[in-house]
């Protein structure tokens, strides 16, 4: 596979933040993006991550300048930019399909946005070979833009884009036309490139995983509005909804009552005893409240039973599922709840069998209060 | 702000209201150039669509002090020789359409469902009537089957050496109501062909393999499956040919001669022509036409706005395979027959004019003769250059504005725009007489407004607005097939407005605008319904001088004049297929 980064760019960007404030979005009368507030660091990549039809797409548009937002303002650098139209704006987007023009070949594609922008003549030609190197494509000048394949016709978009030297990088899901493996070879190649350039980028997915490996920041997004964002590791280990606990990794949920909180400990019942926790960011409890307990798979950990350390439950387990690195079990607490776990899975020993009776224990501080809603 | 905006809002302080430009304006128009692109359109299409139509009605109930009066109305409805008119327009009008659907689902059967021989070349000819002005056909009928017309000479041999006491017994005459409904089902059953075949050929096959595969016969899932799809695509092109026929002038002026089922009537169109032309009633002709408009705008609502919604036939962009051969046989040579049949009259058709244009007395005298192609050579050279120019630089004007237009409505769309493109497109629902009288009298000085009336303007303008309608469409439906994020990613590149449509959008519809062009070219250069209201010394045109010629009885010089228009029709489609390679691809798509 051809490296990506052919060579270390000349290319001079003057990245710009990107702020959002209470932006929404209507069509007709439903909010595709309601209220929606976060700022793209300079340099940084930041990544609106949700479901389909989460608004996420809509929010990358309307920073584009593709649709004008009904209120809230969105600002490029110190820019107030709501009104500007697309071809005004410093923004530059890869498309899902990446949208090269069929007409044109590969030279005239990526030039495109030179000659639209009055570049001077002598310069356009070597733009354009400086970015067609810049994403290993030094020798497709020539093509048409039909006979590259996937791969290749991406790394055109990206050339084209950042052949403007634009203050914003705007990718819409830019891998989700890629096979699976080229996909995780290309994730890698854009953070480089990312990284290398220092542009501000924003990065729509709906894949978690690469928001995950990618990204600076992570703005999780719902039914047009925003659920949580934060770093990665913050929106993994910190959800702050139910919604957040689901969609980023897999989650138990188990229902409990407040019994007394304050500002640095919760107290709760659940699973017939009472676990002392630390309190939902953000988010007063109320004593007699109920709410949910997310207990991540992999934070937990299956002991024969009789084990006695630490915070454990007694249960069977209901079923086995091998998936190479590591073993999902599904667990029948006594007490009659559902649980799964993921272990690694044993070397050489044989897995559980299902009705084999375990024991489960907690990491009291992996375990996450958020409210029922 | 909006009330939702406003509910949503937890710290309204900190918001910048909307940017400069009033939430009044459409986003689209705040483009300059779009903006000045759509004030164009409205322009053209309330100068030359709504202004002609809106004085043709002023004009139908205009009383001579300057009051308004229902009179006319009150005439044409109770006077005998009027409705007479009508009642011979609808009858025509209804077996000559019947006729039509017949055979163009006969020969879109044959050529989509068949493996028969020589489809390529039904496919081809059955075009040709679309490339000939109407009254051609009807002219060439005469030399065929007129009282000197091949056919009759020989059938009039046949009974004097039979020794018949009357030998014209044998012969069939074209005069009257038959020859008409023959004309006018030979020019517009390619319509229905089209139609059929494209809708025949986007059905989806797993439908009919579905009914087989249940058990259903051949002519079950004809009857079943096949024709009930069909329906919709059917009705609507029902509709459309009945309104061509209906408001048809060459074929009745040709061959009616007062012969028509109610004798002493002519038909609408042509009516209206002699109200005008030869009477110089005003007043009456603009009634007519009226009367015309009132039907077309209801069948032109009634496809636009109802029979789309329930079509059946999707266009996808698998290519469909058909399995060819299941057709029983003889269904396949009965169909087979009747192509072949319709197919050699055709070319005979071409054959007879081409022969005409050469011999020196038809029907008495074949020798042959180059004096015919002199004569209209001389006589008409100004208007074949007239024709040529006027239609070449219409048909540029029609199909660049018309994928202008197109671009706008759907790419740079607002509330609103759907009446501005029902209104544009009227034109091509308007019959010829209509546009043709609208401009005469909109442009001719009974207004005293805007006075084009001699000049060659008022022909160009009329070529153009006609068939505008043609590009709007044809364009439309090519933007729907082209991804707007093309266009979005010119916009985000940096392009403004006018490169991209210029960079972008119009070299991807280069091959529907040649076809626009080309469709548009050959309507210009056949059309004679509504340019015989706009022609004056010194701008004739072709088709008119050809339209007199037969109407003279100089069937020499006609048919040289015939032969000059087919010529340099297909000179220039010629040269333009060379030029754009595809030119001629939507004739096959329909």
């Amino acid at each position: 596979m051809t490296p990506f980064i052919m060579a270390t760019s000349t290319l001079r960007l003057d990245s710009q933040p990107v702020a959002l404030q209470g932006v929404t979005k209507l069509f007709g009368n439903t909010a595709a993006v309601d209220d929606v507030t976060f700022e793209a660091a300079a340099g940084m990549l930041t990544t609106l991550l949700g479901p389909s039809g989460c608004g996420k797409t809509t929010t990358l548009r309307m920073i584009g300048g593709f649709y004008e937002p009904d209120a809230g303002t969105i600002h490029i650098g110190t820019k107030f930019v709501n009104t500007v139209p697309p071809h005004a704006r410093s923004t530059r987007t890869v498309f899902q399909s990446y949208a090269l023009f069929p007409h044109m070949t590969v030279f005239e594609n990526v030039a495109f946005g030179l000659r639209a922008t009055r570049v001077p003549r002598g310069d356009i030609t070597g733009r354009v070979r400086e970015a067609l190197d810049l994403v290993g494509l030094g020798g497709f000048a020539g093509r048409s833009s039909g006979q590259l394949s996937g791969g290749q016709q991406q790394r055109v978009a990206f050339a084209r884009a950042l052949v403007t030297r634009p203050e914003v990088l705007l990718l819409d899901e830019p891998l989700s036309n890629l096979d699976a493996k080229l996909r995780v070879h290309m994730r890698s190649e854009i953070r480089t490139l990312q990284q290398d350039l220092g542009i501000t980028t924003i990065y729509v997915t709906h894949d978690q995983e690469e928001a995950m490996s990618l990204s600076d920041h992570v703005v999780v997004m719902h039914d047009g509005h925003i659920e949580q964002q934060g770093p990665p590791h913050d929106i993994y280990e910190r959800p702050a909804t139910r919604f957040v606990a689901d969609f980023i990794g897999t989650s138990n949920f188990v229902e409990a009552t407040v019994e007394s909180a304050d500002a640095y400990v919760v107290r709760v019942a659940a699973l017939g005893t009472t676990l002392v926790l630390a309190p939902p960011a953000g988010a007063t409890l109320r004593s007699g409240e109920g709410v949910l307990l997310v207990l991540r798979p992999e934070h937990l950990h299956l002991e024969d039973a009789g084990a006695r350390d630490g915070v454990g439950f007694a249960g069977k387990i209901a079923s086995v599922s091998y998936l190479g690195a590591v073993a999902s079990y599904d667990v029948l607490l006594d007490g009659g709840a559902a649980i799964t776990v993921a272990s690694p899975a044993p070397v050489g020993a044989a897995l559980r069998r299902v009705h084999d009776p375990v024991r489960v224990r907690l990491e009291v501080d992996r375990v996450f209060v958020v409210p029922t809603t | 702000m909006t009330d939702h905006a406003r509910g949503t809002d937890t710290n309204a302080g900190s918001r910048t209201p909307r940017g400069p430009v009033g939430p009044r304006v459409p986003r689209a128009l705040r483009e300059p150039a779009v903006a000045i692109a759509y004030g164009l359109v409205l322009l053209t299409v309330a100068l030359l669509v709504i202004y002609p139509t809106y004085t043709i009605l002023i004009e139908s109930v205009r009383d001579p002090e300057g009051g308004l009066t229902l009179s006319r109305y009150v005439r044409f409805f109770t006077s005998t020789y009027f409705l007479h008119t009508l009642y011979n327009t609808l009858l025509i009008s209804g077996i000559a359409t019947a006729l039509s659907m017949v055979l163009g689902f006969g020969f879109a059967y044959a050529i989509t469902r068949t493996d028969l021989p020589l489809k390529g070349f039904f496919t081809a000819v059955v075009l040709v009537p679309m490339l000939l002005p109407a009254f051609l056909i009807a002219f060439a009928l005469i030399l065929l089957l007129g009282r000197n017309g091949v056919m009759n000479r020989f059938m009039y041999g046949v009974g004097e050496w039979l020794g018949l006491a009357d030998p014209y017994v044998l012969q069939w005459v074209i005069f009257g109501s038959h020859g008409v409904i023959l004309a006018q089902t030979l020019t517009f059953f390619p319509l229905a062909f089209l139609v059929f075949s494209a809708a025949l050929s986007s059905i989806d096959p797993r439908l009919e393999e579905a009914a087989e595969d249940l058990g259903a016969g051949y002519w079950y899932t004809l009857r079943r499956v096949t024709l009930p799809l069909l329906a919709p695509a059917a009705f609507s092109s029902a509709l459309l040919v009945f309104m061509f026929n209906a408001s048809a002038f060459g074929a009745p002026a040709v061959l009616g001669g007062g012969r028509l089922f109610f004798p002493g009537a002519s038909m609408l169109a042509p009516e209206a022509i002699i109200q005008i032309l030869g009477l110089y009633d005003w007043g009456m002709g603009t009634t007519i036409a009226v009367i015309l408009v009132v039907p077309s705008l209801l069948i032109y609502v009634g496809g636009e706005y109802y029979l789309k919604k329930r079509s059946y036939v999707t266009v996808t962009g698998t290519p469909t395979a058909f399995r060819l051969g299941t057709v029983p046989s003889a269904v396949k040579w009965t169909l087979f027959g009747l192509c072949l049949l319709v197919s050699l009259f055709i070319l005979s058709i071409v054959l007879v004019v081409v022969a005409g244009a050469f011999t020196r007395t038809w029907g008495v005298n074949y020798d042959l003769t180059w004096r015919h192609m002199a004569t209209a050579l001389q006589a008409s050279r100004s208007s074949i250059i007239n024709s040529l120019v006027l239609s070449g630089g219409g048909a540029i004007a029609a199909a660049l504005f018309g994928t202008l237009a197109a671009y706008l409505f759907t790419r740079r769309s607002f509330r609103g725009v759907r009446v501005l493109d029902f209104t544009a497109m009227l034109p091509y629902a308007l019959p010829g007489v209509v546009m043709g009288l609208g401009f005469a009298v909109a442009f001719g000085g009974r207004f005293e407004w805007i006075v084009l009336t001699g000049t060659g303007a008022i022909i160009f303008l009329n070529h153009f607005i006609r068939r505008m309608p043609f590009g709007l469409r044809s364009g439309g439906s090519a933007l729907k097939q082209i991804d707007p994020v093309i266009e979005e990613a010119a916009a985000d590149l940096g392009a403004r407005p006018v490169y991209s449509f210029l960079r972008v959008t119009f070299p991807l519809l280069r091959a529907t605008i040649m076809g626009a062009f080309v469709f548009g070219f050959i309507n210009m250069m056949t059309d004679i319904t509504a340019v015989i209201f706009l022609v004056s010394p010194r701008w004739r045109l072709l088709s008119i001088d050809l339209f007199n010629a037969i109407d003279a009885g100089r069937l020499g010089v006609a048919a040289a004049l015939s032969v000059i228009m087919i010529v340099s029709t297909f000179a220039v489609l010629l040269i333009v297929w060379r030029a754009s390679g595809r030119g001629l691809d939507f004739l096959r798509r329909g």
